[in-house]
Order: structure tokens, then sequence, then C-alpha cells
């Protein structure tokens, strides 16, 4: 027999909810006893509270002769209703749940609330990825529910030594994330590591996963990624099988991968969809982009400017043509269209859809031709910075990209002063900044720097599936034979 | 910050490389004259020099729709200067000009006959000192006054420095360089050089004008950076290949008194050796190749595999004389342009030692030298008869 007439607790919850005009307060009588329950419209699954929960209650305390007490432990023992209930006594608690997407209902005779979770938040269709395309291979891409985007992952990796542990973070937005891996693939100390820090993240709220990745960041200041954002289901599911953990968010798409390394950052999955001859090909012609994105206009500024000689003398003659009455030096010329080049980019992606059309075409004419003619920037600049500004966009995750562009300015500053040493100088500074960063104990050039010859099957070029026995060393695992052979 | 403060040290670290040594000064490239031929001659004075310079002025090359005046006058500018030495002269010039000099892209440095004859010590000691300077340089001589070779037109290029330029790249004729002069001069041997001729010939292209036309006549033989004779073409053309830098030459030999064939050699080759007979090197220069006939006079002979002998025997007769006119030349004046003295350099170092300091005269008089050669006829162009119908 449970204690009776702690009737305040409606009370109490209704306090706690006050000026919150969109909570429903739905009276209901059960079994000759008044009973409220309340939830948030917007939030709930109603046809399941109607037809799952309120209309079995009220027949089946229509039907029956029994005593209310027995009633209502057939209730508490799971007998009456499929939906799964909790019971809390607390209104503090009770008022959480609620707000996120809860039904509770409070019998006017009983101290505990029964708490329904029949949550229900609006959410798109699974869509193909919008970021990370591909010609070839799985299209979908994560949304923004969680549920979702977690069957989207079980549907890849059927496995029970995949496990999900679940954090809440944001003492408002009560965000739930998942640290997602492989259980014996991945190193262990990763785990605990990543485990101990979203435990102690503390703040308001978190949106984006890039939140949760500059609370986790290692102490390390470096323009360069440390975390790998995917929103495909089969990258992340690639990445885990790779020993590598990853960490979901409800209401974002982004999945952040760790550890990385600038070599796991130059690749998409595409390449593992093509023929490895053609897919060995595109990867080698993307680091050769990349390099261009890095060093091409710091390049053409200090050879112009130091080292003329260098230059074949046909193509001299028509870089020398065309610089002839441009009144700026080479260095201020690359400034000024690389400048013009990154506003168009931020333009292009911050502009409303109906209007954007025309700032590429006056983008293409100010960049373009116009300038030209008008003597302002010389044809080979054009030319120059258009190469780059596409180069950059070659490196399939944009967050790296982001990195080069950033870092092309201060190294075409040191190319125009100094000359070809200029940027040789800043060139080995990225060298030894990249070489020292560590991604979560994996260093993040390997496997180049450490060697780990091993793992170049799968880093410049790609060799058959076929050839790739083990699992990458860089996130290593004991169990690291991939494939074995069945004879 | 201390970070920042290491990039700083770091980047510092390289300023002494910076420095301002020619090369490395920044200077906008638009802001440079690029020398791209020299031009030197003996001055109207005793004992001076006349330089000139040939730059490409970029406002006149056609390079798309820039912005700017589009003069109609050559693409080139040339200045000439005179003074004591080819440094003066340069300096000279760089006065009045309102560009910086750059020697990086001199390809091609002409020399007039009365300047060769004089010597080169002066412009060759120029050209090692200035840094900016190519070993690749390639170096010629013209007859008479240097400035007139620069006078041609340049029908199919823009600048007459690359009609020069291309003549030695198509190794017609032996495309000395800068390298090759001062690895001669070093082994106290001589070297020849490309002897151009400069005249007047009417073009198509003009409207039948007389028009400046330059084209190779031969080479010139040089010994200490003196020039000491030169050569007609055919006996140039075996220097050349002796020495290996000929491509694809014509001969034409003719037997009896009308059978006349033309071979366009596909391949030349040769090798030089030397052997110790009795206390004095005695060389051998072996030239083979193969070639195509392209034209034979078809009178009365049919393409047998005897005509085929006739003239691979012709045509090596042909080769060996010319080799043996062009070697007796060179061992007149004592220049070893093919540098045979390298070979014994190299087989009989103690032989070199002692021969070394009077190796002209020693060449010019106690050295034999023979010819061998070999070759041969590859395709006939049409089809060999063995019976003549």
């Amino acid at each position: 027999m449970k204690p009776k007439m702690q009737y305040d607790l409606l009370a109490l919850v209704k306090q706690r909810l006050e000026k919150c005009e969109d909570v429903v307060y739905q009276a209901l009588r059960i079994h000759g006893s008044a009973c409220t329950m309340i939830y948030i419209e917007s939030i709930v699954d109603n046809r399941m509270l109607q037809e799952n929960i309120i209309s079995p209650l009220i027949k089946k305390s229509a039907a029956v002769e029994e005593h209310f007490d027995s009633f209502i432990d057939r209730l508490d023992r799971g007998d009456m209703l499929s939906v799964p209930f909790e019971l809390s006594s607390s209104a503090d608690y009770v008022a959480n749940m609620i707000v996120s997407g809860n039904a509770a209902m409070i019998v006017e005779s009983l101290s505990e609330s029964y708490l329904f979770d029949i949550v229900q938040y609006q959410k798109r269709a699974v869509s193909e990825s919008q970021n990370e395309q591909v010609v070839n291979g799985p299209q979908e891409a994560f949304i923004e529910d969680i549920n979702t985007n977690l069957s989207l992952l079980r549907h890849k990796i059927k496995h029970t030594d995949l496990k999900t542990i679940r954090y809440q973070i944001g003492d408002y937005s009560k965000t739930t994330v998942y640290m997602v891996y492989i259980d014996g693939l991945c190193k262990p100390g990763i785990v605990s590591q990543l485990d101990q820090k979203l435990s102690s993240i503390s703040i308001d709220g978190a949106f984006g996963v890039s939140t949760l990745s500059e609370q986790m960041k290692e102490a390390v200041v470096s323009p360069f990624p440390q975390f790998q954002y995917t929103e495909r289901p089969d990258s992340v599911a690639a990445s885990l099988l790779e020993g590598r953990v990853g960490i979901m968010q409800d209401g974002t798409p982004s999945t952040l991968l760790v550890p990385v390394t600038l070599f796991s950052l130059l690749q998409s999955s595409e390449d593992y969809y093509h023929s490895f001859f053609s897919s060995s090909w595109i990867r080698l012609i993307r680091f050769l982009f990349a390099v261009i994105s890095l060093l091409l206009p710091s390049l053409y500024v200090a050879i112009t400017t130091f080292q003329p000689s260098i230059i074949p003398t046909d193509l001299l003659i028509t870089i020398t043509a065309s610089r002839e009455n441009i009144p700026f030096t080479a260095l201020m010329e690359a400034l000024i269209m690389e400048l013009t080049f990154e506003g168009l980019r931020e333009a292009g992606t911050r502009i409303p859809k109906p209007v954007g059309q025309t700032i590429s075409i006056i983008g293409a004419i100010v960049i373009g031709q116009a300038a030209v003619d008008a003597g302002i920037v010389s044809n080979p600049m054009v030319i120059v910075v258009s190469i780059t500004g596409i180069a950059s966009y070659i490196i399939p995750h944009f967050e790296l990209g982001l990195t080069f562009r950033l870092l092309r300015f201060p190294i075409l500053i040191l190319g125009g002063t100094l000359g070809l040493i200029g940027v040789f100088a800043a060139a080995f500074l990225v060298y030894g900044h990249v070489a020292s960063l560590k991604s979560f104990n994996t260093p993040y050039l390997q496997p180049v720097a450490p060697l780990v010859l091993s793992e170049w099957k799968d880093t410049l070029i790609r060799v058959p599936s076929m050839r790739m026995k083990n699992r990458p060393k860089s996130y290593a695992s004991n169990n690291n034979i991939r494939r074995r052979d069945r004879s | 910050m201390r970070s920042l403060f290491i990039c700083l040290m770091f980047i510092l670290t390289f300023s002494p490389l910076m420095g301002c040594s020619q090369n490395q000064t920044k200077v906008e490239i638009n802001q440079q004259a690029f020398v791209f031929a020299l031009y030197v001659n003996k001055g109207k004075q005793e004992g001076s020099t006349e330089v000139t310079i040939s730059t490409p002025l970029p406002n006149r090359l056609t390079s798309g729709q820039q912005a700017g005046g589009h003069g109609n006058g050559a693409p080139y500018a040339m200045v000439t200067r005179e003074a004591s030495t080819v440094q003066d002269a340069l300096k000279l010039i760089q006065r009045d000009l309102t560009r910086r000099f750059d020697f990086s892209h001199t390809r091609i440095v002409v020399v007039g006959r009365s300047y060769a004859e004089a010597g080169l010590e002066d412009l060759m000691d120029w050209l090692q000192r200035e840094p900016t300077t190519n070993l690749n340089t390639y170096l010629m001589v013209a007859p008479g006054d240097a400035k007139k070779v620069a006078e041609l037109t340049p029908i199919y290029e823009q600048m007459p420095s690359e009609v020069l330029i291309r003549i030695a790249e198509q190794h017609n004729m032996i495309p000395t360089n800068l390298r090759d002069c001062l690895y001669a001069e070093s082994g106290n041997q001589g070297y020849a050089l490309t002897y151009l001729t400069a005249g007047l010939k009417p073009m198509v292209a003009e409207q039948e004008k007389l028009e400046p036309w330059t084209g190779v006549q031969g080479t010139a033989f040089f010994q200490n950076h003196k020039m000491r004779t030169t050569l007609p073409l055919k006996e140039s053309l075996t220097i050349s290949w002796a020495v290996n830098e000929i491509k694809t030459p014509l001969y034409t030999v003719s037997w009896n008194e009308n059978g006349k064939a033309s071979v366009y050699l596909i391949s030349t080759k040769s090798s030089r050796s030397v052997r110790m007979v009795s206390g004095h090197p005695v060389f051998t220069i072996k030239l083979s190749g193969s070639g195509d006939v392209v034209y034979k006079r078809n009178h009365n002979q049919y393409d047998t595999p005897e005509v085929k002998e006739i003239i691979e025997r012709e045509l090596n007769n042909q080769v060996a004389e010319d080799l043996r006119k062009a070697l007796h030349a060179s061992q007149r004046v004592g220049a070893d342009v093919v540098q045979l003295g390298m070979l014994v350099d190299w087989n009989y170092p103690d032989h070199w030692e002692k021969v070394r300091a009077n190796w002209p005269e020693y060449y010019k008089n106690e050295v034999e030298i023979e010819v061998v050669t070999d070759i041969r006829i590859r395709n006939f162009g049409t089809i060999l008869r063995t019976k003549p119908e």
C-alpha cells in the first residue's frame, strides 16, 4: 500500500513549469481517482500518447471491478501498458523530464508520478550527403537526430563489440552525446581519455560538434584540425573498423573522429569505392594540389621577384610582357587577388540563394578579365590565384582546406619579402609544427614521420584491399589482422 | 608568445643568406632588362672594346591584350657603348638605362672577327666572374662587325637572339658553349666556334625586299682564346661530328659521270682513342653513322646492292677526306679543337704532364691522327632489285 495524499507534487511541478504555456495539463479520471497528464504537445508522440497510454487506461479502469490498489499494482508491474515508464516523486526531475519530451501522469492519491518516454522531435528525412559527395558508394548522410544516426551506424556494423557510451552535455541544452567505438580494435587509452574529457565538460549548451572538439582539444595552439568531421555513416563505420573513436552528438549531422593524421584528412571515402588504380592516381593529384594550394602564390612571387633566372626564357618573356605596366609589386598584386578571392568565397557561402548568381557574376568580372584589362593585375597572377583557389577545394576535408588557405598568407608575405629562402623557411616551420603535433597520442604525420612503411599501402596510394591484411598501426590495437586467408 | 619568438629567430637565421648579392636582391620582374644576347666588337680606338646588349621590350611583345602601349617597332632594343673593357662598357650602358641588367637569360654571345683575332681573354674573364651568367651560353663568331649579325630579319622568331639560339640548338653546326671553351682552355687545348655569315637576301615574307640575313658558313678555330683560322662548311661538319655535336647531316656524293645520290644520316656517332707508338701519341678518330638514301639520280643504274655499296664507299671517302682536311687545318694552326689532349691526359697522364705546357706546338708537329669511318646505308628508300630486268 502506497502512502497517499501527496497531492502537492502536481502543484510543485506546475510551479516549476510556470509561464511555459505550451505545456498541456490533461485531466483524467482513472478508477475514480483524479489524475493529470502533463506533456508538451510539440515534442511528444501524440498518437502514442492517445492510443497506447490514455485510451487503454480509461478502458481498463472502466471495465475492471477490482480494487484501486490492485489496479495500480498491475500498472506498476507493467501488465497494463505497452509503453515503458519510470516513477519519480521529485518535482524537479519530473519537470525536467517533461521539457525533454516525457509525458508525466500524476495520480491524485499517489506520491510518485509516472513518466512515459514518448519523445518525438521534428526531424528531416535522411538525405544525400551535401558536403562529402561521392559518385560511387553509399549516398546517405547523417541528420540532426541522434537516434536516426545511430540506426544508420548500426546498419553498417552489426557486432556486439560496437560500444555506444552515452553522455549528457550542456547545463541548459542537455544534449545527448555518444562515444562510439569498437571494443578490442581501438587503443584502450583513447577511450578512457575521451571518457574523462567528455565527463568533465561543463558548458551551457553544445550545438555544433565543434564546441565539443574545442573543449577537448589538446593544449597545442595549432591551425591544423585535430579532429575529423564527417557526415557520412560509411566514413564513421570505416574509421571505427580502423580503431578510431567516433563522437556523435544529437542535433548535428557532423560526427567527430579521433585520432586524426594529416593523411587521413587527405583521404576521401570515395577512394575505397573506385578501383585502386584510379583512386591512387586521384590521391596523388590531391597531394599535389594540397602542396599547390599552400605554396603556389608564394613561389610565383618569390621566383618572379628574386629568382627570374630559373624561369625558362620563353615563359619569362610572357610573364614580363604581362607584368609590364602593372602598378603594383608582385607581392601586392598577389595579396590583392588572394584577399579578393577569399572575400568572394566567404560571400558565396553566406549569400542568400536568390542573389547568389549576381555575386558570382560580379566576382568573376572582378577577379578575372576586367582586372586584367584595367591593368591592375597581370594575367599569370589571375591564373595562379585561380589554380590556388581550386586547389584548396580539392582537399576533401574542409577544415584542412581552411588551414591551408590561412597559412598561405604568411607564406606569401615571407616569399614576397625574403624570396625563395623565405618560402622554404616557412615551409620548414609548417613542417616542424605538423611533425610535433599529436592527436590523442597519434603523431600527426604518421606513417611518414615516424616512418611506418607497412602503412604506406594506404597513404599516398591505395593498394587493392586484398593486400591490406593488417589494420593500420596508427590507431593501434593488439588485434591487427584485418584479413585472414581462407584456404 | 614563445613560439612566435622561436619562429622569428628561425627566419632570422636565414638573413645572412638573403644578403644583397646581385641575384638575391628584390627587383620586380618589370623593372629588369633581361639581356638575351651580347655582341662584342673591337672598338674604334686602339685597345677599346665595343659592347652591344640586346634586350626584349616586353611592352612590344605580343602577349595577350595587356593594357598599355603597343608599339609597332621592333620588340627588342640594342644599346652599344665603347670602353676599355667589357665591364666598363656595360657600366656605361647601365648608367643610361632605366632598368637593371640581368644576365641570367643571356644565351648567346657573338664576337666580331677582329675582336676574336685579338683574343677573347677579356670577355671570357668577365663571363666567368659575373655571377649571373650561365655556363651554357653559346658563343659564335661573326665575320666583321658582330652587330651586323643582329640586324638579321627574324622571320620566324621575334628577336634576332632567338634565331641565333635556335641555330645553336638545332645542332646543325658545333654548338660550343662557355663551359666547353673553359674546359678546353684549362687543358691548353683549342675549341671551335660557329662562324656566322651576314649578308642581304630577298625575302618573300617581306615583299621581296632585300633584308639582312644570317646563316652559318663554317667554324672558327681558337687556341688560347685567339682565333687562328676559319674552316668552310663541309669540313666544319666533320669537326662537329667528331665531337658528337651534330644531328642529321645530309651528304650528297657523286660517282662516275652522272651517278649522284643524297644520304640523310639518321644517327651519327664518333669515338676517339689514343695509343702510344714509339713515345708519341697516335690518335684514331672514328666516325660512324647510318642513314637513308633520300635521292638518287635515276639514269642508268638500278637500285642494286652494288649501287648501295658504291654510295657507301663514296660517302665514307668523302667524310674521311673532309675530316682529314679539317684536322690538317687544325694541326697547321696548332688548335686542338677536338680536344685530343684530354685523351692523353686520361690515358697517359705522365706523358701529358710532359707535353701539356707546349701542347699546341706538340699537336702541330708530333701528333699523328688516323681517320676511320664506318657509315652505312640503312634504307634505300625503295625496293632493292638484285636482278635488274
